[in-house]
């Protein structure tokens, strides 16, 4: 082949490379899915199933407004340490593993950019955890749904002789609003919400990290920063109070450079009925898309150039 | 290969682009987040301030989880020690545990709720029970002279301030009415909390029968009272044996106050202008009444009224009574009453039942067709 041949060969395959392929991207998103289903992962949900069904039993002598309530909260509670773990965790072992295995190399060495290298592991990551969160609230809302008619039952039985149709509607409509309700979607997502910038800051800290235990204890402060930052805030800038100068430039540094994760706790609120408007949860989402495009690219940056 | 997006900054010159990315983020991010936390403080999703003294009531534990997204999980952990310190009557560390959980979410209602119930009723019973056990005059008269009604103060507290957090919910004015009418024995502050839990969208129809029955034991608003009360009466949706007995009260008050104010001839007058207002009828013959020879033009005043369609049941039990007032009319207004209380057993009060007794003896009824049998009294 003569040298003109092969640069006309080259320039072909250029021309026909795009610089960010969507079907790259899936490709080593479903195979990170992969990778980490076969970790065994969902053996979590055996965990998940018995912390559930524990709380529903466990808790048969309060009112029913308590039972349904702490049946909420140990689900809600569940979902978001399983969730944020998965997405610290899962995501501080990705990088490393490809190393380990060597698969980064075969990857990388095909004409895959590392920008898309990345995306496709957070994908990845991303797709398991909301596809854990369907799981555990399919099983959640399950249980639920079982238990507000139970509780519909024995209050029923409580009643003197036959409950009148008024009566039984206004004691249903009572139940069920604290039970199985649409709002609770809303607490679902703000959980992968939350697990998903989880993830992007793991991502992060995972391309300059030396160890995969220095991504996660990295990221699960930031974490925990990332919840306490809004405090700091409030506490150093209050209306019209003024504090010292410097507690109040490390605060505004801490509230410039760290995410703010205490933004997504609505599950509180709506465990206790409150319904969050839908201009909100698009406005996290919205900020969740920003944060993953934000992190990602502060990934790519430092994993750009990175020699592996 | 990871050439084709060129990328030539050194070491330090990607730390600095990263740092430069994630402030200017920072800057744009910070006022988008402002207005959505104010969004969020605008519906009710923000009224925990971990504060100062939040860390001083919660663990370091809870504090952590209350402000790592599991405030809800940590409310409930110190519902379940404030119902574990109920079981071991330690009622410092109820109302302590209380007030943690009313304040990690205190728009549950339930928990201000249990708060009121643990303090008002649990406690106070508790020391009530002591009270009668406890030979000590010192002990007794700091137990009903400060720590009884110092634990109804506290559960009153918990209701009041659940009910400024709850404005929707007719649960917690309801039980500040409660705790007025049971524990303080004040139907005018309990009327004015069940008036305010009835005009809750979820209130149940009771809380309003509630009001109207505290209403009518207010003194002094009897005619407020009589209007709230005849309005449930007339609706009949449900017309319970407190609206009855309270209806009956309040317009004997009313007659009452119109045969003090007027002669029987302006009681005339009135009945000719408005012959749909069967309570002049029935002053008319309260005023016949009160004359030695007046019972049979009262028992015609009577017979007006009854043909009044709007005129409660209760009408027809007095001009029953009236009429076996007279011997020779006796049997048959026995009869009348027999057949009344028999289908309609409510308007007679337990008064009524000794009377319609007595008739019954005076006639030499046989016992087997008594309507009283010695202890068929039912109460009111």
């Amino acid at each position: 082949m003569t040298q003109g041949t092969e640069r006309s060969s080259n320039s072909s395959l250029n021309s026909g490379f795009k610089v960010f392929s969507l079907s790259r991207v899936l490709a080593i998103a479903l195979n990170t899915f992969t990778q980490l289903v076969r970790m065994k992962v969902f053996y979590f949900l055996l965990i998940f199933s018995v912390l559930i069904i524990g709380a529903n039993l466990l808790f048969l002598n309060f009112t029913f407004e308590q039972e349904l309530k702490i049946l909420q909260d140990v689900s809600f509670g569940a979902m978001t340490l399983f969730a944020s773990i998965f997405s610290i965790v899962g995501t501080a072992l990705l990088i490393p593993k490809d190393i380990e295995d060597r698969t980064l190399y075969t990857i990388l060495t095909k004409p895959v950019p590392r920008f898309e290298y990345l995306i496709g592991k957070l994908l990845g990551i991303l797709f398991l955890v909301a596809v854990s969160l369907v799981l555990m609230s399919i099983l959640f809302f399950a249980v639920l749904y079982m238990r507000q008619h139970g509780i519909l039952a024995e209050e029923t039985n409580q009643f003197r002789g036959q409950p009148t149709p008024e009566q039984l509607s206004s004691l249903k409509e009572t139940i069920f609003s604290q039970g199985l309700r649409l709002e609770l979607i809303n607490g679902v997502i703000a959980v992968f919400l939350k697990a998903s910038v989880a993830a992007a800051i793991a991502l992060v800290v995972s391309t300059f990290a030396s160890s995969t235990l220095f991504t996660i204890i990295v990221s699960l402060v930031i974490y925990f920063i990332g919840h306490a930052q809004s405090m700091a805030l409030d506490y150093y800038f209050p209306e019209g109070d003024m504090h010292g100068a410097l507690q109040r430039f490390i605060a505004g540094i801490v509230a410039i450079i760290f995410p703010n994760l205490q933004m997504f706790n609505v599950v509180d609120g709506i465990v206790s009925g409150q319904s969050v408007p839908v201009n909100v949860m698009f406005r996290l989402t919205g900020l969740t898309g920003l944060y993953l495009c934000i992190y990602s690219f502060v990934s790519w940056i430092l994993f750009a150039k990175k020699e592996l | 290969m990871n050439n084709h997006i060129k990328f030539n900054l050194s070491k330090y010159g990607r730390i600095l682009l990263c740092i430069a990315v994630l402030v200017s983020f920072g800057f744009i991010r910070i006022p988008l987040e402002s207005s959505t936390e104010n969004e969020l403080e605008k519906y009710g999703f923000r009224d925990w301030v971990p504060d100062i003294s939040a860390r001083e009531q919660l663990t370091q534990a809870g504090f952590l989880g209350a402000i790592g997204g599991f405030r809800s999980l940590v409310a409930s952990i110190y519902d379940l020690r404030a119902h574990e310190a109920f079981r071991d009557k330690d009622w410092a560390s109820v109302e302590r545990f209380r007030k943690i959980t009313t304040s990690l979410q205190p728009r549950f209602s339930k928990h201000w709720d249990l708060a009121a119930w643990d303090m008002a009723w649990n406690a106070y019973a508790y020391y009530r029970s002591r009270l009668e056990f406890s030979e000590d005059d010192l002990e007794k008269w700091q137990i009903e002279k400060m720590i009884m009604p110092n634990y109804v103060e506290k559960g009153l507290n918990f209701a009041k301030e659940g009910a400024k957090w709850t404005p929707e919910s007719y649960l917690l004015p309801m039980v500040v009415g409660d705790i007025y009418s049971q524990k303080y024995n004040n139907p005018k502050l309990a009327a004015d909390w069940y008036f305010k839990s009835s005009q809750a969208e979820d209130a149940p129809t009771y809380i309003f029968r509630a009001y109207a029955t505290h209403l009518a034991k207010c003194k002094g608003m009897e005619e407020e009272a009589y209007g709230v009360v005849s309005n449930l009466y007339n609706d009949g949706k449900i017309r319970t044996l407190t609206i009855r007995r309270d209806m009956e009260r309040l317009e004997d008050f009313m007659i009452n106050k119109l045969v003090q104010t007027n002669s029987v001839d302006q009681l005339t007058a009135m009945i000719e202008k408005t012959p749909s207002n069967y309570l002049l009828n029935a002053a008319l013959a309260e005023h016949y009444l009160k004359s030695d020879d007046g019972t049979e033009l009262a028992i015609e005043a009577y017979r007006v009224l009854l043909k009044n369609p709007k005129a409660p049941q209760f009408y027809r039990r007095k001009f029953g009574f009236l009429v076996a007032l007279n011997p020779e009319t006796q049997l048959s207004a026995y009869q009348l009453l027999k057949k009344m209380y028999t289908s309609i057993p409510q308007i007679f009060r337990e008064k009524d039942l000794i009377e319609l007794s007595n008739i019954e003896t005076s006639l030499n009824v046989p016992l087997n067709e008594k309507v009283i049998k010695g202890s068929g009294l039912i109460n009111d």
